[in-house]
């Protein structure tokens, strides 16, 4: 008892100093800010940060497994979609709520996560990417033209899980969570060995590292998280249909995940809130959007090659430093 | 004492050129054995066999009596069998202690640490290879002397019973030379058995008590190293001069 | 950062603000009718009508893509008229209508649903849309209509066909109720219809040409939707003694399909009839190669892009003779398509598309649902739409528009009244797109407008 009362007055010691250091307070205040966007009243800037905070942890589970692991997927979607699949059928045609569909649609997504994980681990770079890319294809094409799971209508008219405020917050922990142990992961024992496969495969092998098991064990974790946000992106749609293993979504997930900072984990929440948001915002502007939208793309990507969250994050540092100097 | 390494008959082919042909030997539990020969000799391809990194066409290794032949390289490592290798491998992202953790968390160096030690026990080797006050420091901006001391840290986070060394001092200036002398010197002396190539013998020299040298693929020597360097087929295969060449 | 960068910095903003602003400027006027996005505009509302007195319908609709343009035309046109006449009195005071549009992007080649879902819930919440029309992409629909009916708000369907809308309003009437379709007619009667007047063309060509008339080929884009209507076809027309020699599944993705060669093909199979079903850029492509090859067939069917009047141009005229279905065209559907043509024409400098008659006529049934419920709250507006059925329907451009008890179109005629019914059109000389006889089999021959003309070339035998 006294043991464990002494725990956690040091770990609330350790999170005192940790909110009082600079990026524990951005974190806080972000958190805060977050947490307050319901408050406005205005369901569709809420649906729209739903929209982030989902995308956020896609994206995050690509980091991951691109990031940290070194293994680039290109057919995310996969991952995404078949849990959003099968967490819709399972609230549809089985009644299972939707907490429970979660789990489920999550397990397929890992389980696929070993089948497409399996015969891609031989391949490399480029190649391993493509092997994604096709299987996410695949998937995409034969819930196409099948006609199980309602063919190309898909599953609709799922029932909401709650009022878009409610839904808010229970999409606000699934993020936080999700990040928090995505991030757990990577600092881990677990976190070096997938690092150090990243950076050199051989090394690794001859450190006596079984680096197809690991290799293994990084699809497994991503496609969780991947299945996680699928499952929660379609609760929020309350409908799926094939369309979610297109391209498009395995390339946001890149994009989003590049926007914020590769290797970050947290860079995901900076780059999808920045995608999201931006693409919504820019909505009025109609045709040009896209444009502007490219623009802004590009200059990020030319301009900052590793993000923009930590570039972004020192340079606050800098100024936040000048002024308590002065 | 008795044999830790017996190499028999052992053969591999790349298309038409035949990199290691028919070499056998055996290595002693505790010795310092050296390996030496001219560029293309095949000294790294033999170690790639043993090591796991390659398949052999033919032939046999055999470690501690196990018979370690086409094993995927972890395992190998996890018998108790490190490597180093001639181009310097990192893992460029992490930091140095970080570097030596990984090999700490091996199945064999789990098992030799303990889950709890492994930080502890990644400090020490880094202090044994004089690296321990860059320890958070990247690969990256080290000097060559200093990743050779990493690339042994690396494969002594393993708990090797058994080094293979890849030409440890290529590339170093004298003084770096003689620190990783030390080292292995050291590391002879706490029971490691270590099996080193180099091209350059006045290395070996002083710090190898046997050597083998090899020559398009054979093994064509074997002895004190004073004795395999005034061997004349040694000295004609270092000198480029073959028998119908005058 | 250095002082000299923020001001490099701050001076680009500036500069680039000011090129932005004056590009704004120098801006030629909208034309009428122009698309904007998340913005009531009122036309024909009198100046200084304050906002309770406007009743904002939103367009949700691809907004970039004919559909969505087509249906903001419609829309536009419409509610220009209505406020223009006086708008609607309810409880003695003018009302008059606004509307505002969303993109949902929904025709994107790579759907992202959530976009469709996130404009719904903005052009309810934030742009204070209070009825809904639109819709044209089955899958993103399917989620975005969901956050419309949660709101209990009526959802004028004006660009998808599939079924499943209306057997939902049956499944689960409570929530569903609050959609109508009032464009296109379903995926289901599509098919029948083209099969009736298959069937009255194998009879009209054997009469004339003195001949029998049995073998038909099929040409289709190799996607979804055209498999399910090549199956009906496959399947009915033999019962009718028409038999498939030959049927052209052509890859959509292929940038130049060989239609040439198809029609050769086509040609050596003897086929006397060659039904289309295409919805993309396919078609130009089928109409050119088939003007130059010449084949002794005459095509009957579905090809969306032959819809648009642009497409006599972009086939060179090779699309005379081709007989395709539409929703509407320049005839007395009803008393009142005809001076919808026109004003659209005169408005808009071209026809319309079978989205903006869809909106057009949602316009109007809306008013209509309004006046009689005299009220605002779409539960109450629903049983004056319901009804609007067979005996006393609503006489809208499309036809008369009668819902079932689905809330889909009811379909085909009862003596000189003609409801939601699908025009066959034949491509003729000159460019003129005439409806064209079926025999009474899909709608009275008092609105053709002119007689069938076979290609010159002839038919085989």
């Amino acid at each position: 008892m006294m043991k464990l009362q002494f725990d956690w007055r040091s770990r609330l010691s350790r999170f005192r100093v940790w909110a009082l250091s600079f990026r524990g307070g951005i974190t806080l205040l972000c958190l805060v800010g977050l947490l307050l966007v319901p408050l406005t009243g205005r369901e569709y800037l809420a649906r729209i940060v739903i929209t982030a905070m989902i995308l956020t942890i896609f994206a995050a589970s690509w980091d991951l497994l691109a990031g940290f692991a070194g293994q680039v997927s290109f057919g995310h979607a996969a991952f995404f979609g078949i849990s959003g699949y099968v967490t819709a059928a399972f609230v549809k045609f089985v009644g299972a709520p939707w907490f429970l569909a979660i789990f489920i649609g999550t397990g397929w997504a890992v389980v696929f996560s070993l089948l497409i994980g399996i015969p891609c681990l031989r391949l490399k770079g480029p190649y391993l990417a493509l092997g994604t890319l096709a299987f996410a294809l695949i998937l995409y094409n034969l819930f196409l033209t099948g006609t199980w799971l309602g063919g190309t209508e898909g599953i609709s008219a799922l029932p909401n899980i709650g009022s878009v405020f409610v839904e808010f917050y229970i999409m606000a922990a699934f993020m936080v969570a999700s990040l928090i142990i995505m991030r757990a992961i990577v600092d881990s024992r677990l976190g070096t060995i997938l690092k150090a496969i990243r950076d050199d495969e051989v090394g690794a092998d001859a450190a006596g590292i079984n680096t197809t098991v690991y290799k293994l064990v990084a699809f497994m974790v991503s496609g969780l998280f991947a299945g996680i946000s699928g499952a929660l992106f379609v609760l929020d749609i309350t409908a799926v249909n094939p369309a979610v293993y297109q391209p498009l979504y395995s390339f946001y997930a890149i994009i989003m995940a590049s926007i914020g900072g590769i290797a970050t984990i947290y860079g995901s929440i900076v780059g999808s809130f920045l995608f999201t948001l931006l693409s919504e915002f820019l909505r009025p502007l109609a045709a040009a959007s896209l444009l502007i939208f490219a623009t802004l793309l590009i200059l990020i990507i030319r301009f900052s090659e590793e993000g923009v969250m930590n570039p972004f994050l020192e340079h606050v540092r800098d100024l936040w430093d000048k002024i308590r100097g002065r | 004492m008795g044999l830790i390494l017996e190499v028999k008959n052992l053969t591999k082919k790349f298309g038409g050129l035949t990199a290691v042909n028919d070499v056998n030997f055996e290595v002693h539990r505790g010795e310092i054995l050296g390996l030496i020969g001219p560029n293309g000799a095949g000294k790294t391809t033999l170690f790639q066999l043993i090591s796991g990194f390659e398949k052999p066409n033919s032939g046999s290794v055999r470690f501690n009596g196990v018979d370690i032949t086409g094993k995927r390289p972890y395992q190998i490592v996890n018998l108790g069998l490190a490597r180093t290798f001639q181009l310097v491998r990192s893992f460029r992202f992490l930091s140095l202690l970080d570097n030596i953790s990984v090999a700490c968390l091996s199945p064999r160096g789990r098992e030799a640490f303990g889950e709890v030690g492994i930080d502890a026990a990644a400090s020490s080797i880094l202090a044994s290879v004089g690296l321990v006050d860059k320890a958070r420091l990247p690969p990256v901006i080290l000097p060559h002397g200093d990743l050779r001391k990493l690339e042994i840290g690396k494969a002594l986070g393993t708990n090797p019973e058994f080094l293979l060394l890849d030409e440890p001092f290529s590339g170093l200036a004298h003084e770096e030379s003689a620190g990783i002398t030390r080292l292995i010197e050291q590391l002879h002396e706490e029971g490691v058995t270590v099996f080193m190539t180099g091209h350059v013998l006045r290395e070996l020299m002083t710090l190898v008590p046997r050597v083998i040298a090899m020559h398009q693929g054979r093994l064509i020597a074997e002895g004190p190293p004073k004795e395999v360097a005034s061997n004349k087929i040694v000295l004609e295969a270092y000198l480029g001069r073959g028998e119908g060449f005058a | 950062m250095e002082s000299k960068q923020i001001l490099a910095i701050a001076l680009i903003i500036i500069v680039i603000a000011g090129v932005g602003v004056g590009l704004y400027l120098l801006l030629p006027a909208a034309p009428y009718g122009a698309v904007v996005i998340g913005q009531l505009v009122t036309p024909g509302a009198p100046a200084g009508t304050p906002r309770e007195r406007i009743i904002v319908v939103g367009i949700l609709d691809p907004m970039f893509e004919i559909q969505g343009e087509g249906a903001w035309m419609g829309a536009y046109l419409a509610c220009d008229q209505i406020n223009s006449a006086g708008g609607v009195t309810v409880g003695g005071l003018p009302y008059y209508f606004g509307l505002v549009a969303e993109d949902t992007a929904e025709a994107d080649a790579s759907l992202d649903i959530s976009k469709g879902t996130a404009a719904a819930t903005k052009i309810i919440t934030e742009d204070g849309a209070q009825f809904i029309i639109g819709g044209f992409r089955t899958e993103s629909l399917l989620a975005y209509r969901d956050i419309v009916m949660d709101e209990k708000m009526l959802l004028f369907g004006t660009g998808a066909s599939t079924d499943i809308f209306c057997s939902n309003v049956t499944n689960n009437y409570a929530v569903y109720k609050y959609f109508f379709r009032t464009m296109p007619i379903n995926s289901t009667s599509l098919a029948m219809s083209l099969l009736k007047y298959l069937i009255y063309l194998k009879g009209y060509m054997g009469a004339v040409l003195n001949t029998t008339i049995s073998k038909v080929a099929i040409i289709r884009e190799d996607l979804d939707w055209t498999v399910g209507m090549s199956q009906f076809l496959n399947g009915y027309l033999p019962l009718y003694n028409m038999t498939v020699v030959k049927e052209v599944p052509y890859p959509i993705t292929a940038e130049a399909a060989n239609f040439a060669t198809y029609w050769q093909q086509i040609d050596a199979a003897g086929a006397q009839i060659t039904v289309p079903i295409i919805s993309a850029q396919g078609g130009i492509l089928m109409s050119t190669q088939y003007a130059s090859v010449k084949p002794k067939t005459v095509m009957a069917g579905i090809d969306v892009m032959s819809q648009l009047d642009s497409y006599w141009n972009e086939t060179g005229g090779g699309c005379q003779y081709e007989i395709e279905l539409q929703s509407t065209l320049r005839t007395n559907k009803t008393a009142v398509t005809i001076p919808f043509w026109d004003a659209f024409l005169a408005k808009f400098k071209s026809e319309p598309l079978y989205t903006a008659v869809g909106s057009y006529d949602s316009m109007y049934i809306l008013k209509e649902g309004i006046h009689r419920a005299q009220s605002f709250n779409s539960t109450l507006i629903i049983p004056h739409l319901e009804d609007m059925n067979i005996t006393a329907p609503f006489e809208a451009a499309g036809g008369n528009t009668a819902f079932t008890s689905s809330h889909d179109l009811f379909l085909g005629y009862i003596g000189p009244k003609i409801y939601s019914v699908a025009l066959m059109c034949q491509w003729q000389a000159g460019g003129h797109k005439q409806v064209v006889k079926t025999g009474g089999l899909l709608y009275p021959d008092s609105i053709v407008t002119a007689p069938l003309v076979l290609p010159p070339w002839g038919i085989n035998p």
